[in-house]
């Protein structure tokens, strides 16, 4: 069984426990195995965007020491985590100085030779996706789903290069090796409004309601994200003005994992579904299937 | 959005003051969408990281909620904190 | 002993504000064998060269060293004033302390104390410089033009009309190049083929013309004014001396691909004629996608055309290798445009409504493949908001292409303009970052055409292009406003970037001509000489230099032409005299220089058992004398003697 070392990150053990689970459920039906790091802590949320902050370096650090002692490659789930891990390793690679004043300051010193990746890069690049078709015993036949990309996924793009920034497709390319459609809205990279839920919640509704409403307007039955705020924020903003999706049905948000351990065969409960969540799945397979044989 | 971003750069630019009066690089959420289209490689969203911080650091003020967001993941309390704090 | 003279300059403060002139002056005159040292502000004027020539005659000098700017710049000056006053020219030897020294430092005492060592160095080669003469070869009094468009034509002819022979080499079927794609050219509105058609013509009626089409440049080999070149010829399956263009095979031929010339928007058969004004006016069999070729499996253009008693097609034609002997070769190999599936914020490759600015032009061409209808690929519908985008991908160094591709601003107003007038109703937007028109009637057409086609000018970028339903959303901004801009276009027009033709690099690795950083042809001098590459007798003109419109490319040929001609112009040619000589006593035969030398100027002779060389090849670049294991091999004018002599200077 091949085995990833992983960073599950705050939010994930907590309210994202549904991210989580349904994220280990998929790949052990893969035959992969995600393996906890030892001596994991918060990866602080944010890469500074500052100059002389240097201390909001010293937590993600931390992480890669500790990681690199027990693996050359580290896996991550939650995007913020992810980008701010693979930022923070970047930079102890190109900024000797800052890294060195970091290194003097954490007790662990953190020299390099570490690998951050996404999960979406072991399923791309390490398993294939032609392998996941194969694996799939229950695709979603026809589900049309609106992936959401969010920003930390995908930019700052020198340093991510995950994908493409403008167009990117990994995530469509997987849920079309689950059997589901997706649908093509300009929003997918736009984003969420992040933090700004906290003190500007106006603004954060505006943003995740662009998201939601032009996913729903080009036939999107739910979104996928990668993301436990990206999907609070997604979820909240709808609450907040009902009356702004003109009385249709919320859009239910789930993790990229949660749809891939379905087509894997894995339970719901198991992924951590809700009924509504469940439900809406199944309306969206019901209604593409009786699409396709309507004439 | 009082001042677009291409504004702020360009109050900057000029040394104009009134650009901490405005209030759009508050509503910045670094989503990068900036730095990756611009042709020359400007990242607004860390010149309104820098104008905040010179402007908390000067005011040395921390970010006062009244109302907590109920169930937020503790990802968006962090990041907020950070950003909208004096680091 | 030879008597010498220094002649220091100042250089105005070239030199001089970081150089003790006088310093160095005084030191040289007190060096041995130094007769007479002395400085001048200009020592390139005509008040310098006069005091040069009257310290030779006075002083009776048999040797002089002008310690002064780079031998590039000067050192045919000086020496031609050194002959003019009596002595040989290569006992003239420059000291540079300018490019080497006083304009690469700043600390003036270090700087005065390098420029000593420089001046005592060339002191010391110049007193064991021999007196040369030139090596004298002749030119062959023709002429090569790579690229057939409108630069490659009209250098032609201006060549032709001089009175020598030139060969035109073209890639594709037909001479005319990008120029016959256009609908009509700015300011003047021109329809474009009709112009260049009669030059077309002309260049094919022009008996000093060899036109050599669905032919590329192999391998060159010599140098200037003696150029040996090897060009091949794709199999040319339609003959076009009996080719009439009665198009019988067309309507036969099964295979189909998309048109180039029409840049993709229709479709062409394998066997094809180039576009209907073609020159040669003949047909081209397109052999990637023929499928008669190699098993005969088709024929069926053949059998056609043979039935007709034409008998033009043979489809057992071989490629053919051209080795034609040419004096100048002149580059004009023009340009394409860049690839737009990169810049994917808009859409170019997945929305078919969104099309490049030569797309759009073959569409408002009369013989395009909507006969100068403008519709929308996708649904042949007429396009009403139709949204162009200038700088597409240029002025970019972070995400595409750097430079500014010049014509741009002034084809895209050409665009919304003629699009006005097409459909009366529709309403075009162009987003623009600046307005460039600089040449003559340039700004006056901008402003014309934005008055008479009532265009909408943005001056912002475009982030993003989106497809709703079956309009394409153009999410923009209005800087001028301070307004973001949306707009539900039906399609969308990109001014994306030229870049040099496919294959130009090859090319200059084949001409042993350098590009720059974007793949286009450098010139010499981009000042002073931005017609000739650095390497003697290749010359460069049109959009393969740098994208530039239609005026600047016909007078760049004409002047590229003026350079070759001025090359051809004598039936001899002087070539640099410090060559490789050979002391046949200490040459053992070994050969080991013969395949060092890059120029192929050695060669064995066989008889004697001793290496020889061709002094016209030689450059002079030395290899074969750091290969030659018996010192047999020397450079005349640098050998290891002086180069020694040089070093012990330098000590002090």
């Amino acid at each position: 069984m091949q085995s990833y070392l992983y960073f599950p990150g705050c939010s994930l053990r907590t309210v994202a426990r549904d991210f989580e689970d349904s994220a280990q459920a998929s790949a052990r039906a893969l035959g992969l195995e995600l393996k906890e790091m030892r001596g994991w802590l918060c990866c602080g949320a944010v890469f500074p965007n500052v100059a002389d902050n240097v201390m909001t370096n010293a937590g993600p650090n931390r992480i890669l020491a500790r990681a690199r002692a027990e693996s050359d490659t580290l896996v991550t789930l939650c995007a913020g985590c992810y980008n701010v891990l693979k930022r923070a390793n970047l930079q102890a690679k190109r900024n000797a100085i800052k890294q060195e004043q970091i290194n003097e300051f954490n007790e662990e010193r953190y020299e390099g030779g570490l690998g951050v990746l996404h999960f979406l890069e072991v399923l791309r690049d390490r398993v294939g996706f032609d392998a996941i078709r194969e694996a799939a015993k229950a695709p979603l036949r026809g589900l049309p789903v609106g992936t959401y990309y969010g920003c930390l996924l995908l930019r700052p793009f020198e340093e991510m290069k995950l994908d493409d920034p403008h167009r990117p497709s990994v995530l469509e390319d997987l849920m079309f090796s689950i059997g589901c459609m997706s649908v093509d809205y300009p929003s997918r990279t736009e984003c969420c409004g992040s933090f700004l839920g906290v003190g500007a919640p106006d603004a954060m509704t505006l943003l995740s309601r662009n998201v939601v409403e032009t996913a729903r307007s080009h036939g999107a039955k739910l979104l996928t994200v990668s993301c436990p705020l990206c999907k609070y924020n997604l979820e909240a903003s709808q609450k907040q003005d009902p009356a702004a999706s003109s009385g249709s049905q919320p859009l239910p948000v789930v993790y990229f994992t949660q749809l891939l351990g379905l087509a894997l065969g894995v339970s719901p409960e198991d992924l951590r579904l809700s009924d509504a969540q469940f439900r809406a799945i199944r309306g969206g397979i019901k209604s593409a299937v009786e699409n396709v044989s309507r004439p | 959005m009082d001042l677009m971003p291409h504004l702020v750069v360009r109050y900057l630019q000029l040394g104009i003051e009134q650009v901490f009066d405005a209030k759009s690089y508050w509503l910045c959420a670094t989503c990068f969408s900036c730095e990756t289209q611009c042709p020359r490689g400007l990242d607004v969203s860390k010149i309104c990281e820098a104008l905040r911080t010179i402007k908390l650091r000067n005011d040395l003020r921390d970010l006062k909620i009244e109302k907590f967001p109920p169930e937020m993941p503790q990802q968006g309390l962090v990041s907020a904190f950070r950003k909208l704090s004096p680091y | 002993m030879k008597r010498l003279g220094v002649f220091v300059c100042h250089c105005g403060l070239n030199i001089a504000g970081t150089v003790n002139v006088k310093e160095v002056t005084d030191a040289a005159g007190k060096i041995p064998d130094v007769v007479i040292a002395a400085d001048h502000r200009y020592l390139c004027s005509e008040p310098g060269q006069a005091l040069i020539k009257d310290s030779i005659k006075q002083q009776r000098l048999d040797a002089i060293v002008v310690a002064a700017c780079s031998p590039a710049m000067h050192e045919v000056t000086f020496r031609n004033t050194a002959r003019a006053a009596g002595v040989n020219r290569y006992q003239c030897e420059i000291a540079n302390i300018r490019e080497q020294c006083s304009w690469v430092h700043d600390n003036i005492e270090k700087a005065t104390e390098k420029a000593h060592v420089i001046i005592r160095q060339s002191i010391e080669k110049v007193k064991l410089n021999e007196p040369l003469d030139p090596i004298t070869v002749p030119v062959t009094r023709r002429a090569l033009v790579v690229g057939g468009g409108v630069a490659g034509i009209r250098a032609a002819l201006d060549i032709a009309n001089s009175g020598h022979q030139v060969y035109l080499v073209e890639k594709t079927g037909s001479i005319g190049g990008r120029m016959a794609q256009l609908s009509e050219t700015f300011p003047t509105l021109d329809c474009s083929i009709c112009i260049l058609g009669p030059l077309m013509v002309e260049a094919y009626r022009n008996p000093n013309i060899r036109i050599l089409r669905l032919s590329e440049v192999e391998d060159v080999k010599g140098f200037v004014g003696n150029f040996k070149v090897k060009v091949r010829q794709a199999p040319v399956y339609v003959d076009e001396a009996k080719c009439n263009s009665c198009a019988e095979c067309v309507k036969v031929c099964p295979a189909e691909v998309p048109n180039e010339f029409d840049s993709g928007l229709t479709w062409r058969k394998a066997i094809y004629i180039p576009f209907a004004q073609a020159v040669p006016p003949a047909y081209v069999l397109d052999a990637k996608t023929c499928l008669s070729l190699l098993p005969q499996a088709c024929g069926e253009c053949k059998k056609a055309c043979d039935k007709l008693g034409m008998s033009c097609i043979n489809l057992d034609a071989h490629p053919q290798t051209h080795e034609i002997e040419v004096g100048a070769i002149i580059s004009a190999t023009g340009y394409e445009m860049y690839d737009a599936t990169r810049l994917t914020e808009y859409g170019y490759g997945i929305y078919p409504d969104v099309m490049t600015s030569l797309e759009f032009e073959r569409m408002l061409s009369a013989s395009g493949p909507t006969s100068g209808i403008i519709r929308r690929p996708s649904d042949g519908r007429i396009p009403k908001e139709v949204v162009f985008i200038q700088c597409a991908g240029q002025r970019e160094p972070e995400t595409a292409l750097a430079y500014c591709s010049k014509i741009c601003c002034m084809y895209t107003a050409r665009h919304a303009m003629l699009f006005h007038h097409k459909v009366p109703d529709g309403q075009a937007y162009v987003f623009y970052m600046d307005i460039r028109a600089g040449g003559k009637g340039y700004e006056e057409f901008v402003k014309r055409c934005q008055e008479e086609g009532g265009v909408l000018y943005l001056r912002g970028r475009v982030a993003k292009v989106h497809a709703e339903n079956d309009k394409l959303v153009v999410k923009g901004v209005d800087t001028l406003s301070g307004k973001t801009v949306q707009i539900h276009a039906d399609a969308v027009v990109l001014a994306v970037g030229m870049i040099p033709s496919q294959g130009s690099r090859e090319l200059a690795n084949t001409l042993k001509a350098a590009v720059d950083e974007n793949g286009f042809f450098a010139e010499a001098h981009p000042k002073l000489r931005p017609l000739e590459s650095a390497t003697a007798g290749i010359f460069i003109a049109g959009a393969g230099h740098s994208p530039k419109d239609i005026p600047e490319t016909v007078a760049q040929a004409s002047g590229a032409a003026s350079k070759a001609l001025i090359l051809l112009s004598s039936p001899t040619l002087e070539r640099e005299p410090t060559v490789t000589r050979i002391v046949n006593e200490l040459c053992s035969g070994c050969g080991i220089c013969v395949p060092a030398c890059p120029f192929e100027a050695l060669s064995m002779n066989t008889e004697r058992k001793v290496a020889e060389v061709a002094e016209a090849l030689c450059e002079g670049c030395g290899t074969c004398v750091a290969s030659c294991p018996s010192g047999a091999l020397s450079l005349r004018n640098l050998t290891d003697t002086q180069i020694l002599a040089m070093i012990r200077a330098g000590r002090g």
